[in-house]
């Protein structure tokens, strides 16, 4: 729950609203994302997970909880090879 | 993969415009930029072009092009490397980067291909390209192609941007891209901050000027004037076929950079240099912006605010109203297409924008009113959109 509240919060910014997202609201068809926003969202998830996410992989996901589960795999991978 | 599946996956998808029984795109107009346009044998409104100053069609304009057709022919046939950097290309060169303040300039067939180009020539995969959220495609897709990491910044937004670049030292060379009047959006960019920003920071500052040059500054000559900014170290891009009312595109900055580019810029390298007669009709639109643009751009704006006032009176949402792009906030793609049917069946051409040249449900429709229109159009545009509003808003 706290990552989706990281990745809604991250949203409402690049998109400069304050809008109630939930999990299955889709990226282009209800929250207006475009690729560009989509460039913006991974690129502020970067920043603060301190995790790197190339453009491909994120560029086809549909709804708000692909993003995710997208970082949570990309953060367990990371705590995995810290480990 | 056969013939008949690459004919298939090949298709347009006119969806859309089906749904909407209309497309507005590629009309087939049958005048020059006058007032009434013609189309389809009616008579328009046009305030679709990017004509701001309304010279595309001045006679003037028009007799300095037959000069240059007569003296050098229509076309020089060769790249300007080779055989295609006539004298009259040069002095235009010159030309430009008096009038914009730059130190050199070079032209090109296209701004799209200047802005295309410049990347490949200047960015390198360990580089990094900031680019604002807004930027023309031209920009975004010559970043894409240079091979560096690019990253958008929210739009016009100067915390985001010093946020990204206190965090980017690992790279070798920081770019900052920007446009100066937003070609959907019609806002100005802040870029005399952003200019201060990358002389702190030690990155390179890109702007398009395209829907700049002609337009805004004291005396027309574009965000340089505007900002009031002199000497300046970064890379300037314009369109030549806006307010310029010619055609093709250049970059401007630093003679050296520019000497480099002469040479490493494919875009122009292996382009057919641009047509004798646009240059000289160039050089005939400088004059005329530099002896009338008080008065030129006095109608231009007067336009603006009464087209820009009735559509507010009559409830439509627009994106802003500080430079003489005027922008109907549309919605989904097919409510932007039945507003630009309904503006069509009355009498006026406007440039609808749709997904994906802008968000899904952030449509626009963008309304120029160049300065060659008559009064009585601007206010009879002003009548058309009350109308229809009751249809549409």
């Amino acid at each position: 729950m706290e990552l989706f509240k990281e990745v809604a919060s991250i949203i409402n910014r690049n998109k400069g609203k304050e809008i109630e997202i939930k999990p299955q609201d889709r990226l282009r068809e209800d929250l207006n994302i475009d690729s560009l926003d989509t460039l913006m969202i991974g690129c502020d998830l970067e920043d603060q997970f301190h995790i790197t996410i190339d453009p491909d992989e994120i560029k086809n996901l549909n709804v708000v909880q692909d993003i995710v589960d997208k970082l949570e795999m990309k953060i367990s991978s990371c705590q995995t090879v810290n480990a | 993969m056969d013939i008949r599946s690459f004919y298939e996956k090949h298709r347009l998808n006119d969806q859309v415009a089906r749904q909407a029984g209309f497309n507005p795109y590629y009309p087939l107009i049958q005048s020059a930029l006058d007032d009434p346009l013609i189309i389809d044998g009616r008579e328009f409104i046009n305030l679709a072009s990017n004509n701001y100053l309304g010279l595309a069609n001045d006679p003037r304009v028009v007799k300095a092009a037959i000069t240059g057709l007569k003296e050098y022919g229509v076309s020089m046939c060769s790249t300007p490397v080779a055989a295609g950097y006539s004298e009259l290309f040069s002095k235009t060169e010159k030309a430009l980067s008096g009038f914009s303040g730059l130190a050199e300039t070079l032209i090109f067939p296209s701004c799209y291909q200047a802005n295309n180009g410049l990347f490949q020539a200047i960015a390198h995969p360990e580089d990094l390209v900031l680019v604002d959220r807004f930027a023309h495609s031209s920009l975004l897709e010559g970043i894409k192609t240079a091979g560096c990491r690019y990253r958008p910044f929210r739009h016009n937004d100067l915390d985001h941007l010093e946020e990204i670049m206190k965090r980017s030292n690992q790279y070798n060379q920081v770019f900052v891209v920007t446009e100066s009047v937003f070609s959907t959006e019609g806002s100005i960019s802040p870029f005399r901050e952003i200019n201060e920003l990358c002389l702190r920071h030690g990155a390179i500052p890109v702007v398009d000027d395209s829907h700049g040059i002609g337009v805004i500054g004291r005396t027309g000559r574009g965000i340089l004037e505007h900002s009031g900014i002199r000497d300046f170290q970064g890379i300037y891009t314009a369109s030549l076929g806006k307010a310029l009312a010619t055609a093709g595109g250049m970059i401007g900055g630093k003679k050296s950079l520019m000497d480099y580019l002469r040479y490493s810029v494919s875009h122009l390298l292996y382009s057919t240099a641009i047509l004798p007669a646009a240059l000289q009709a160039l050089l005939k639109v400088l004059e005329i912006i530099n002896q009338e643009f008080p008065e030129i751009s006095a109608r231009m704006w007067k336009y603006t605010h009464t087209l820009s006032g009735g559509l507010l009176e009559s409830g439509y949402t627009l994106t802003g109203t500080i430079t003489p792009i005027v922008s109907i906030c549309t919605g989904d793609p097919v409510q932007t297409l039945l507003l630009s049917k309904e503006m069509y069946e009355n009498g006026i051409l406007g440039t609808p924008f749709i997904y994906p040249s802008v968000p899904e449900k952030e449509g626009r429709i963008r309304l120029i009113s160049g300065a060659n229109l008559k009064p009585e159009s601007i206010e009879r545009a002003v009548r058309i959109f009350h109308k229809i509003a009751k249809i549409t808003v």
